[in-house]
């Protein structure tokens, strides 16, 4: 049991309530039909009728993420410039902030 | 014991069927609210039943493993929820876990229909991916106040164990508040029904989905057995959600009130939360739903971040304010 004196959780209880309930799903899994018949374009993945000409990066999953947080990480990449002196500015600027904080709670 | 696990057995599965019950419940209401007869009750059955004898598609370029996995994880993950949750009973795995360990597996349902959108090779999934994930990161923040405010208010009224599900809905908050505390507890409660929408990609927050513009989103390649688990999913998902509002904001019972006692006092607490969870899901969900059209992406991140996140913030700063007064 991990307890952290607000809350408590119990892995291997856990554990074996999700194997146990991974059996059920499965169970409900298995109900359904298994493959498919193979047929032209059937397993093509769907463009609106039309072929799919640029395969889509399915290994990159945080394509997507990177992708829609791009101003973000185009502000964050901006910000590490490579200049060490850059970087103890901002140490130095987010201390004082914490410290100020620490003050004044 | 022998009732403990005889309940993690039944409350899983008790929790599908509820879902699809309320699902059949919400397209009924939705559809009168339109002037429709709309379809009959066990239509979301009929509906897995038509999916479990469809064909299976996996495309040729997906991750197939990846691609099959992620609606059985999703599944998993959301009758799992179940297990800690108050359902007007105590839960069935009190003490095991608690608050925070259902925030985090809340998560899991929505990042398995990203990993599944991604791994499906489709644009339309990955476009689905990608607001599925910009809305998670909208709709999480206000949770987590929502969360931390009861909290709060439990913990300087001096409960221990602040985060643990049996304690939050065995202590009426309303009644621990003072006037600002009531007022930002009425704040805080709102943001959650804000919420529940987001967390289960209702309109107007069905931008991954979105069948106008994006085919369908992220589930653009599913289909058969895979697509029936993602539905069962998504109504599990909704008890779930519910509940948790229910044991933070409305964890009343009825079986003190009638005296009741033995069998009859639980089963009467569990029909009366199904009662709550059911309000809570026409309030948030059906009526939103019949109201509303289809948000903008942008707009999606814009509204959760300048009026649930703020107004959560100033409910938790009225709590505290209340608490020190």
């Amino acid at each position: 049991m991990i307890s952290t004196g607000m809350g408590s959780w119990s892995p291997l209880v856990f554990l074996i309530c999700v194997a146990f309930i991974s059996v059920v799903v499965q169970i409900i899994r298995s109900l359904g039909e298994g493959g498919f018949r193979k047929e032209e374009d059937k397993a093509e993945a769907f463009f609106s009728g039309g072929r799919l000409l640029i395969k889509n990066r399915v290994m990159d999953v945080y394509w997507g993420f990177f992708d829609a947080m791009g101003r973000y990480y185009g502000w964050m990449k901006r910000m590490h410039n490579g200049i060490v002196n850059d970087y103890v500015y901002w140490f130095v600027l987010l201390v004082t902030v914490v410290i100020g904080v620490v003050i004044l709670l | 014991m022998i009732m403990k696990v005889l309940l993690a057995m039944v409350v899983p599965v008790a929790g599908i069927l509820i879902g699809l019950l309320y699902k059949g419940i919400d397209r009924i209401l939705a559809a009168r609210m339109q002037g429709r007869v709309g379809p009959p009750l066990v239509q979301p059955l009929r509906d897995v039943r038509k999916l479990l004898v469809k064909e299976n598609i996996v495309p040729d370029d997906a991750v197939g493993w990846l691609f099959s996995s992620m609606p059985f994880v999703a599944l998993v993950s959301v009758m799992a929820i179940l297990l800690y949750l108050p359902l007007g009973i105590t839960p069935v795995l009190e003490g095991y876990g608690d608050l925070i360990l259902v925030l985090y597996l809340l998560i899991i349902p929505s990042l398995a229909l990203v990993l599944g959108g991604f791994a499906s090779s489709s644009p339309y999934a990955s476009v689905g991916g990608q607001r599925e994930m910009v809305k998670m990161m909208s709709y999480e923040f206000p949770l987590a106040i929502a969360v931390i405010s009861v909290a709060w208010l439990l913990y300087s009224s001096g409960a221990e164990n602040v985060f643990s599900l049996s304690v939050i809905s065995g202590t009426h908050v309303w009644g621990l508040a003072g006037i600002p505390g009531l007022a930002g507890l009425a704040v805080i409660f709102l943001c959650m029904l804000f919420v529940i929408p987001g967390e289960l990609g209702r309109i107007p927050f069905d931008v991954s989905e979105a069948d106008s513009e994006i085919a369908g989103g992220i589930f653009a390649e599913y289909s058969g057995r895979n697509l029936a688990l993602f539905y069962l999913a998504d109504a599990v998902k909704a008890v779930a959600i519910a509940s948790l509002a229910v044991a933070l904001f409305l964890p009343y019972t009825v079986s003190g009130i009638f005296g009741l006692g033995g069998a009859a006092a639980p089963a009467a607490d569990f029909l009366f939360h199904l009662l709550k969870v059911f309000f809570v899901l026409f309030v948030s969900s059906t009526v939103v739903r019949v109201v509303t059209g289809r948000l903008a992406i942008s707009r999606v991140v814009s509204v959760y971040w300048k009026y649930p996140v703020i107004l959560s913030f100033l409910g938790l700063l009225l709590i505290m304010g209340g608490t020190l007064i």
